[in-house]
């Protein structure tokens, strides 16, 4: 099964995942070890810092989707991911792509 | 970035040079003295650097003094509650392990790192003046919904303040901020009380 990226869908889901309410930043998705690599990467002029910080691949069978966040520690982390789960579930029916995966993690509760 | 210089000192936290993306917690003391410019990226984009940062500031406006002179002063075998308070920091910043929230959507995954969460749970201190939290744990099966888990926290206290109102304070307050943020069954706020700190004695260390 070969997947495949979709960095413009990826960075209209960063954007997206911006704007929606309670949420903070958009953290680089993976281990450290991937970031490891993607810096390895930026060094080499293979990408750049500007490349878009969420994960987006698929597998035929539909797209999956890997962000990281912070969000607003005035708000419920519980109804901002979900809210920003749907958000990103919308964006993706909008533009015709069937989700099989949004995997979203919070990573940072940021004091108000 | 980490060079093995470095190592031995954040060894000795009980710590990994990759806890904080490469960065040592003397950079990240120097970045905030800088007033965090020129903005580093690196810094900057790294979510365990951010739960760092936010805690050193907190532990700065306590102590009023470079966490650095401390350590210099501190003899090697004896840590200080300095270094305790150092080593729950960069503890939170590693992300640790993944905590599951629910979601209707079938097609969901959703959860909070460790470290985020103990992020959180330090940050408790902003509410109770003068109380610095150490080290944090989670005990017990947190990426299965449901499971119970007992919250084991030290923290460090101003002189003076009566200790069980000051523990009963800041177990409200971890309680509250881990029913808003997380859907952890915590069974219990374990908290332990490793330092009275007599403001008067900083002064002496720092004239001596």
């Amino acid at each position: 099964m070969t997947e495949r990226q979709h960095p413009s869908l990826a960075a209209e889901i960063e954007s997206a995942l911006r704007s929606s309410p309670g949420v903070r930043s958009v953290y680089r998705s993976g281990s450290l070890v991937s970031n490891l690599i993607g810096r390895g990467a930026a060094v080499l002029g293979l990408s750049t810092r500007d490349e878009p910080l969420v994960a987006v691949l698929s597998d035929g069978e539909g797209v999956s989707v890997e962000a990281s966040i912070a969000v607003d520690g005035a708000q419920s982390t519980l109804e901002t991911v979900r809210v920003a789960q749907t958000v990103v579930e919308r964006l993706l029916a909008t533009a015709g792509v069937e989700a099989s995966a949004i995997r979203l993690t919070v990573v940072h509760v940021q004091e108000p | 970035m980490t060079d093995e210089r470095d190592a031995p000192q954040l060894r000795r936290l009980g710590l990994e040079p990759a806890d904080l993306d490469g960065h040592t917690i003397e950079q990240l003391t120097d970045y905030l003295d800088a007033g965090r410019l020129p903005a580093d990226p690196s810094i900057d984009d790294s979510a365990g650097c951010r739960l760092a940062l936010d805690a050193l500031e907190r532990l700065r406006a306590v102590t009023g003094r470079l966490m650095a002179d401390d350590e210099a002063a501190e003899p090697e075998a004896d840590e200080s509650w300095v270094d305790r308070v150092l080593s729950g920091i960069v503890l939170d910043a590693r992300s640790g392990r993944r905590i599951p929230i629910d979601s209707p959507s079938p097609v969901a995954d959703l959860g909070i790192t460790e470290g985020a969460v103990r992020g959180l749970v330090r940050a408790a201190e902003n509410s109770i003046p003068g109380v610095l939290v150490g080290r944090c744990r989670l005990d017990g099966d947190i990426e299965q919904p449901g499971a119970p888990v007992r919250v084991l926290l030290d923290a460090s206290v101003p002189y003076g303040d009566p200790i069980s109102d000051v523990v009963q304070r800041l177990r409200a307050e971890v309680g509250a901020r881990l029913r808003a943020h997380t859907e952890l069954n915590v069974t219990g706020i374990d908290i332990a009380i490793r330092d009275v700190r007599d403001p008067s004695s900083w002064n002496e260390e720092d004239n001596g």
